[in-house]
């Protein structure tokens, strides 16, 4: 092939590399079909880009390929609506869950105990659903928080940021007390109510109901 | 240190291997970007173009099927990722072809490469007696090998209008060249 003896004229290169339209159209056409199939010309044209050029054009590719694939946490959320944000978020934060379901856990521990005790739910249900809103405050405590230095400058920090892990925690909080409630049987209908003012129905009234009759 | 050849780039990349990556970005990303606002004067349009090529590369070296020349098959990356970002930017941005033309190598009909089996000389002639249009519409699917529905979301125009202008592009050009 041609090729084999013919390479591009450095006045070419040099037109090819400065500004588009400095050499004309067939020339041009002419030097890409030869780069396709030279790769002394090729590094010819390399030899005369701009090195900062080259080193941002690389920068970018390696962000785009360094940013991790979604774990199974995130994409389930995505599925469920969650956007990629609060995803990420939420999955970004393991120990923060671990935490946050483990005093869930214990909360629902003392629930199943009192409940067996006293045969009477009322005074600990008045309690049971701050606990967990407690943890989510406790979340904000510096030392509790793996994640809290990188909230605090980001525009999520705030009220949106305890929502948004109060929603979380409640999560958990639902599907513990499931199974507190098949453990405590007869209670059932207690255990549902004490789930009641983490889901919006006014405290005051929760309270007056369990107080009462306890 | 030994030389490795594109093909053995793209293989090493296909197991994940980033310097293979980062090699053959070094070596391509130069005439690739050049070539690119050759048929896009948008730098910015560009650099996403680019990005998006290597990224591409990086995600799919497996499915090269060794076969051929690896600039080849990148080109034919790129220019498909210059329609994305094209599109994705702005449908009706006007800022795309600059300038045009056609040669070997990417041919696919035995007409083309009557139409382009000429001295360098004769077909610059012939090419720079086309309209712009025209032009345009040659470099698209000859030289860069595109389908006609490609080139016509290239240069933003109905594929209908892309067969028209190439079949008078090759009457013109058969005339020039008679």
């Amino acid at each position: 092939m041609s090729n084999e003896i013919w390479h591009a004229p450095e006045k070419l290169l040099d037109g090819f590399v400065a500004d588009p339209g400095e050499i004309d159209s067939a020339a041009a056409a002419s030097l890409e079909a030869h780069l396709l199939a030279c790769d002394r010309c090729r590094g010819a044209v390399r030899a005369r880009a701009s090195e900062s050029a080259l080193e941002d054009s690389w920068h970018r590719v390696v962000a785009v390929i360094d940013t991790p694939r979604l774990s199974v946490v995130e994409r389930v959320l995505i599925r469920l609506g969650v956007s990629e944000s609060t995803a990420r978020l939420l999955a970004g934060t393991p120990a923060l869950s671990a935490a946050a379901a483990g005093s869930v856990a214990f909360v629902a521990a003392g629930f199943v105990a009192s409940s067996r005790i006293t045969e009477s739910t009322g005074g600990f249900l008045v309690v049971a659903p701050l606990l967990p809103l407690l943890a989510v405050g406790a979340a904000f405590a510096s030392v509790a928080d793996p994640a809290g230095e990188t909230a605090v400058p980001t525009p999520l920090q705030g009220v949106g940021l305890v929502l948004r892990r109060a929603a979380v925690i409640l999560t958990a909080v639902f599907v513990i007390l499931g199974a507190a409630n098949l453990a405590i049987g007869g209670a059932g209908r207690a255990g549902r109510r004490m789930v009641a003012p983490g889901v919006g129905a006014p405290r005051w009234r929760a309270g007056a109901r369990y107080v009462v009759p306890g | 240190m030994r030389v490795q050849t594109d093909a053995q780039l793209l293989s090493a990349i296909s197991e994940g291997d980033r310097d293979a990556l980062r090699t053959l970005h070094d070596r391509h990303a130069a005439w690739v970007t050049l070539r690119l606002r050759r048929r896009c004067s948008n730098s910015d349009v560009v650099a996403d173009a680019v990005q998006d090529t290597f990224v591409a590369v990086w995600k799919s070296a497996a499915r090269w099927d060794g076969r051929g020349e690896p600039a080849a098959w990148i080109w034919g990356i790129a220019i498909r990722r210059l329609i994305g970002a094209l599109r994705s930017r702005d449908r009706w941005n006007r800022d795309r072809l600059t300038d045009v033309v056609p040669e070997s190598d990417v041919i696919t009909t035995a007409e083309d490469q009557v139409l382009l089996g000429i001295e360098h000389g004769d077909l610059a002639g012939a090419l720079g007696q086309l309209s712009p249009e025209l032009l345009a519409v040659v470099q698209a699917t000859v030289l860069d090998g595109l389908t006609t529905r490609e080139a016509a979301k290239l240069l933003g125009i109905p594929a209908g209008t892309v067969k028209t202008r190439m079949m008078r592009a090759r009457t013109q050009m058969r005339g020039a060249l008679a």
